[in-house]
Parts: structure tokens; C-alpha cells; sequence
């Protein structure tokens, strides 16, 4: 089973993000800062990555920056998800293959997780 | 041989003219000065062709007339011919220079020398008098005079154009101030010069620009009071130019500046009102090193020099307030961008939330996986999502409507101590256990304030206490009455705030950084309402903390209606 690491610190959203790709068939770990997703990276490797970036502790940008050190995790896709107006330009910069900007269509990104773990 | 003849010859020419009467046609051919001599009493008994020529009479028409009428009529009045004969008698000798009248009544400037003639045995028996013309040679000196006055005049003038040109373009109050100083100082030759205009209040002048004194008589951004006794506060006072030629024209006409005159080590003063429209804007002060009078140019120069100095300075003063006006415009409408671009930031995630939400639902009906317990879970979380935007919305709409000055207050007077007891009373009914004591005095504490967002504050700073510290953790509330208001504590045992961050979370958006760090959710918004909300109501709002992990105590201070007032 595929695993996909959720980042996102608004418990209500990461729960439904979760949901949904749960009812898709992925194993979801959702973790509520950059911090606890680095630790759960670390342990689970996922297959992809759905990462918000402005979180407290460490933010989305020094999350993917650390994460890409991490052994096996260096080409890991990224979604980004986030209520910034420059969520397309942060996702270029960390390396994202996509960028939503909140509020975004749960279908839209169920699709683009589909893609690339398909 | 014959050198000696030719020696010989010249010596009988020598005693030729020595011959008396060859010596007074030699005297009657002088053409460039009247020569002639004067009987004891005065009256003319000799006259050269010089006489003739510069005084116009004839040799019989003016031999044995008194000399008097040679002088002018104020002369005459005065005694001025007798005077001089006589000190020509005493002192043998006597030069003099003066206007003389010829025949036909016009005058000329003279040059006159008077001797005293005497016999062998020192009888005066005459006098001889030499006059020159010499009104050319004034006219010429005065040509002169007048060319030097005009040159100085013409370069005051340009002086002062180039003062205006560099005045107009003088955007700031410091530079019309220096560009007043300068030209004053290089124009009039002064040693100092400072430019100073009053205080907002009126109740000084403030030296905008200074060069030449030494620091502890006058400073930059020195205030005068406008009753101190200095040449600046006293053409200030009289809206009149005050002018100081000297330490002593100090004593006779300001004795009341003595006092500073005697520590300066200048010499005289010029202080003109920098005036436009009859209204004072400033002092323009100039000392010089040594007494100075100041002509009626110098002086004409000098205001005009403050009129277009005041012209300057309304200027820079109109250009400084657009300015500032339209900084405070600009940092304004920045902050209005930052607030609408944080807000917009914020209402994303839980739009986004209640949007999700509803997608879910649709897919689980679209897959036929319909199931009642996930749906209801589906349309809790929307109904979570829509109150928090709810309330997001009317905190960001306060803050906005508080910004602007646009919130009503519907004040009356109310029972604080009621209050708090039932909004006490509803967070102890609360799910999260916290031990809650109130105490509060037996009076009535009543203050005048809308009840609605009173209620607001408290509600904010007990949910405040709850929200940052540990569930079934003890909150003190304590109302505490003083003289003129009454004092509402607050204190938590939570996670405190890290030192010097007290003031930060009473701004919009500003949090502890040790509650982002933790996740607890938030959005700064609440206790930057409560200090707006209670500023407005005449009080003040303030947070302590010793530090991260040791608690927080926030206090409300409100003014309370007298029992007077009350009754």
C-alpha cells in the first residue's frame, strides 16, 4: 500500500484530507507541523508527500529542505497545499511537482495524488 | 669765466623779481586761487585775477566790502567769519572748508586758508587769504560715495535674489533656516547668526539653525522660553525688527537683556521677524564682533531678507505637513493591505475545510457508499468550519470597525461585578475542569460601558486563561476597587510568556510565540479587540508574566462612575 504523509496544521482539514485518500486506498500519516512530519518521514518513508507551508516550528520550506536529506526521500513528490498567495512560487522553490492554493478541490488533488502514485 | 657771467645774470633777475611790484603781478596772474588780503577788520583791500575768476566780482567793485559776503547766510548768522579771523589772529593761522557764495549767489566748495599778517613789531596789520575751489574734487569724492553705495546696494539685491532662488527651492524648515543664516551672516559681515521659530504650543522658539555660536550660548533644537530675555524673544514679543548697535544702546534701550549681554562675547545684535502676511513665523539673530549701526539699506535688507524668509519657511512648513500627511496615508493603507492580506490568509483554511468537507459527502454518495454516521461527521465538521469563519469574521470586522473609529458604543451603566460573576459562572459549567475563585468586594462596582462588549473583554481574557493552561488548572479572578476605577485580575498557571513579549500579544495578529510554537489555535485577534474595546471605554489593558511555563495575569483597569454621579 502507498504512503502519503500529510502535513497540515488545521486538525479539521488534515482529518478530511485524510479521509478522503483513505477511502482511495493509501496509508495516510498526518502530522500537524513540520517537526513531527520530519520525525514520521524519517520512519515511515512515504511515497509522496502533501505539505501546507506555513506551519508553526518548522515551516513547509525547511521541512522539505531537510527532508530531502534523508536517505531514499531526495526525489519524494510534493503537493503543495496552501492559503498563501504565493503557494505556486514557495512550491517551485521546495521542489513541489504541484502547488494548490486553499480552498482547494478535494477531487483535483485526489486526482494528482492518483498520478503520481499510480 | 663764463659760468660766472651767466650766474651774474641770473642774479640780477632773481632781484628783479624780487622787486615788490613785480612780486604782486605775479600774485594778480595766479588764476587758480583767489588771493587776496584782508584789513584787520576784515574788509578786502587787495584782489587777483584768481579772486576775480572764482568769486566773480571785480577788483574795485570788492575792494574796501567786507569779506562776509563771501560765506553763506547761515554762516553769517552763526558768526562764522569773525570766528575765523580771530582764531587766525591767535593762532596765526587758520585752514577751513565750506560752501562760499560768488556774486551771482551760486555756491562753490572751498578750500581756504587764512594768515595772519603782522609788522616787524607783531601788530597785526591784515590778513591774507588763499581760497580753492574744490567742488569739482567733492563732486567727484561724492560721485565716488554714491557709486560705492549703489555697488553695495546692487549686491545686497542680488544677494538677495539668489536668497529668494535658493529660499524657493528649500523643501525642508532646516534648509530655508540655513540658507537664512548664511546669506544674513555673508551679506552683513556678522560674526553669528541662528534662525528659530516657535514651538507647536507657542511657548518657544526652537533654533532651527545656528553657525558661529560657541555650543552653551545657543544649540541646535534649543528652546527659548518666549519670555526669556534674549534679542530673538524681543522682536518676537514686539512683532517688531530689534536692533543693538552697541553694549551701551543694550543698557539704554533693553536693560533687561544686560543680564545675557555680558556673558556674549559679541558686540552687537540684529534680530528681525521672519513675517509674512503679518504673521510670525520666525527670528532671524545676527551678532557681530564689534558695534555695529546698521544703515537704513543694511537695515532694509535685512527685512527683506525675513520676508522672503517667511515666504521660505511657509513653504517647507506646508511641504513637511504634506509629507508627513502623506506617510501616515501610505503606512495607513499598508497596513490596511497587511490586515485584509493576513485576514484573506486566514478564512482560506476554513473555507477550504468546510469545502472538503462537502466534497467528501459527494463522493461517498457517488461511490454508494452512503453510510449515516460518516455523514453526520461530514456535517459536523461543515458546521464547525461555518462557526469558526462566523466568528472570525466578527473579530476581523471589529478590529477593522476599531481601526477606523467606526464602532458604536451603546453605554450605560453596569454592575461590573455581576458581570463577571456570571461569565465566571459559565466557564466553571465547561468541560475543561478548570478551578476557578473569584473574589470581589460586598459594594456594587459600577462603571459606564456597553455591556455587550464588556462582556466581549472579559469573555476574552477568562478564555484567554483557559485556552493556555492545562486542563483542571486553578484561575484566579479578582475585582479589586480603587479610588477612581477598578482593577479586574485575571491569573492562569498555563504556559506564560516568554520575557518581553507582554505588549506584542495586544496586537493584531501578535501571539506568545510559545502558543504558536504549541499549535493552540488562534489567531491574535482577541486580545488586540480587548485593548481597543477598553481604550475606547478610558481604560487600559496590560499582561505580566515571569517568564514561559509561569503563568500569565492580564489586568483590565476601567474608571467607575463616582457614587455621586450615581445617585
Amino acid at each position: 500500500m502507498k504512503r502519503v504523509l500529510l502535513v497540515e496544521d488545521d486538525q479539521g482539514l488534515r482529518e478530511l484530507i485524510a479521509e478522503a485518500l483513505v477511502d482511495d486506498g493509501y496509508q495516510v500519516d498526518g502530522a500537524p507541523d513540520g517537526a513531527v512530519a520530519l520525525e514520521l518521514a524519517a520512519q515511515y518513508p512515504p511515497d509522496l508527500v502533501i505539505l501546507d507551508l506555513m506551519m508553526p516550528n518548522v515551516d513547509g520550506e525547511a521541512f522539505s529542505t531537510a527532508m530531502r536529506q534523508l536517505e531514499g526521500l531526495a526525489s519524494v513528490p510534493i503537493i503543495v497545499v496552501s492559503a498563501s498567495r504565493y503557494s505556486h512560487e514557495v512550491g517551485i522553490r521546495v521542489g513541489a511537482q504541484v502547488a494548490l492554493r486553499k480552498p482547494f478541490d478535494l477531487n483535483e488533488l485526489c486526482e494528482h495524488v492518483e498520478q503520481f502514485l499510480r | 669765466m663764463r659760468s660766472s657771467m651767466e650766474a651774474e645774470r641770473r642774479h640780477a633777475r632773481i632781484r628783479r623779481l624780487e622787486d615788490a611790484a613785480l612780486f604782486r603781478l605775479l600774485v594778480d596772474r595766479v588764476l587758480d586761487y583767489a588771493i587776496f588780503a584782508l584789513t584787520p577788520d576784515g574788509h578786502v583791500a587787495t584782489w587777483n585775477q584768481g579772486a576775480e575768476r572764482l568769486k566773480g566780482y571785480v577788483a574795485r567793485e570788492i575792494i574796501g566790502q567786507s569779506f562776509e559776503r563771501f560765506y553763506t547766510e547761515e554762516e553769517r548768522a552763526v558768526g562764522r567769519p569773525a570766528q575765523l579771523l580771530a582764531a587766525a589772529r591767535t593762532e596765526g593761522r587758520v585752514e577751513d572748508e565750506g560752501w562760499r557764495v560768488r556774486k551771482d549767489g551760486s555756491r562753490f566748495w572751498a578750500d581756504v586758508v587764512i594768515t595772519a599778517l603782522t609788522d616787524d613789531r607783531g601788530h597785526l596789520i591784515g590778513y591774507a587769504k588763499v581760497t580753492r575751489d574744490l567742488t569739482e574734487r567733492r563732486e567727484a569724492e561724492h560721485d565716488r560715495a554714491a557709486r560705492l553705495a549703489a555697488e553695495r546696494t546692487a549686491e545686497r539685491i542680488e544677494r538677495l535674489q539668489v536668497a529668494t532662488a535658493a529660499l524657493a527651492a528649500a523643501s525642508r524648515l532646516v534648509d530655508a533656516a540655513e540658507i537664512l543664516t548664511d546669506i544674513g551672516m555673508r551679506t552683513l559681515g556678522a560674526a553669528a547668526a541662528a534662525v528659530a521659530a516657535p514651538t507647536p504650543d507657542g511657548a518657544a522658539l526652537e533654533v532651527l539653525d545656528v553657525r558661529g555660536y560657541e555650543r552653551h550660548l545657543l544649540k541646535p533644537q534649543q528652546r527659548l522660553s518666549i519670555d526669556a530675555p534674549y534679542a530673538m524673544t524681543c522682536a518676537w514679543r514686539s512683532h517688531q525688527p530689534v536692533f543693538l548697535a552697541s553694549r551701551e544702546q543694550v543698557q539704554a534701550a533693553y536693560p533687561e537683556l544686560l543680564g545675557v549681554v555680558a556673558d556674549s562675547p559679541f558686540a552687537a545684535w540684529a534680530a528681525v521677524p521672519l513675517r509674512i502676511e503679518g504673521c510670525m513665523l520666525g527670528i532671524l539673530v545676527l551678532s557681530f564682533a564689534e558695534p555695529r549701526s546698521l544703515d537704513p539699506d543694511e537695515r532694509g535688507f535685512l527685512l527683506a531678507l525675513g520676508e522672503v524668509g517667511a515666504q521660505a519657511i511657509d513653504r517647507a512648513r506646508l511641504y513637511e505637513s504634506e509629507q508627513r500627511a502623506r506617510g501616515e496615508a501610505e503606512a495607513a493603507v499598508a497596513a490596511q493591505d497587511k490586515f485584509l492580506s493576513i485576514a484573506a490568509h486566514e478564512l482560506r483554511t476554513p473555507v477550504a475545510a468546510v469545502k472538503a468537507a462537502a466534497q467528501l459527502a459527494d463522493r461517498s454518495i457517488a461511490r454508494g457508499q452512503l453510510d449515516v454516521a460518516r455523514f453526520t461527521r461530514h456535517l459536523a465538521s461543515i458546521n464547525r468550519s461555518a462557526d469558526r469563519l462566523g466568528a472570525l469574521i466578527e473579530d476581523l470586522l471589529d478590529v477593522s470597525r476599531l481601526r477606523t473609529g467606526q464602532l458604536r458604543l451603546r453605554r450605560e451603566e453596569v454592575e461590573l461585578g455581576l458581570l463577571v460573576q456570571e461569565i465566571v459562572g459559565r466557564y466553571s459549567a465547561t468541560e475543561r475542569g478548570h478551578r476557578f475563585t473569584l473574589r470581589a468586594p460586598s459594594e456594587q462596582v459600577r462603571v459606564d460601558a456597553d455591556p455587550l462588549r464588556l462582556e466581549q473583554v472579559l469573555d476574552n481574557l477568562l478564555s484567554n486563561a483557559v485556552k493556555y493552561s492545562p486542563y483542571g488548572g486553578s484561575i484566579e479572578v479578582r475585582l479589586c476597587l480603587e479610588a477612581e476605577g477598578v482593577t479586574v485580575t485575571v491569573t492562569d498557571h498555563g504556559i506564560g510568556l516568554p520575557v518581553g513579549q507582554e505588549a506584542g500579544i495586544f496586537e493584531a495578529f501578535g501571539r506568545g510565540s510559545n502558543a504558536t510554537a504549541r499549535q493552540i489555535q488562534g489567531l491574535g485577534l482577541g486580545l488586540a479587540i480587548s485593548r481597543q474595546l477598553v481604550e475606547v471605554h478610558g481604560g487600559r489593558i496590560w499582561a505580566a508574566s515571569a517568564g514561559e511555563g509561569q503563568g500569565t495575569t492580564l489586568r483590565l483597569w476601567l474608571p467607575v462612575v463616582s457614587p455621586g454621579a450615581a445617585e
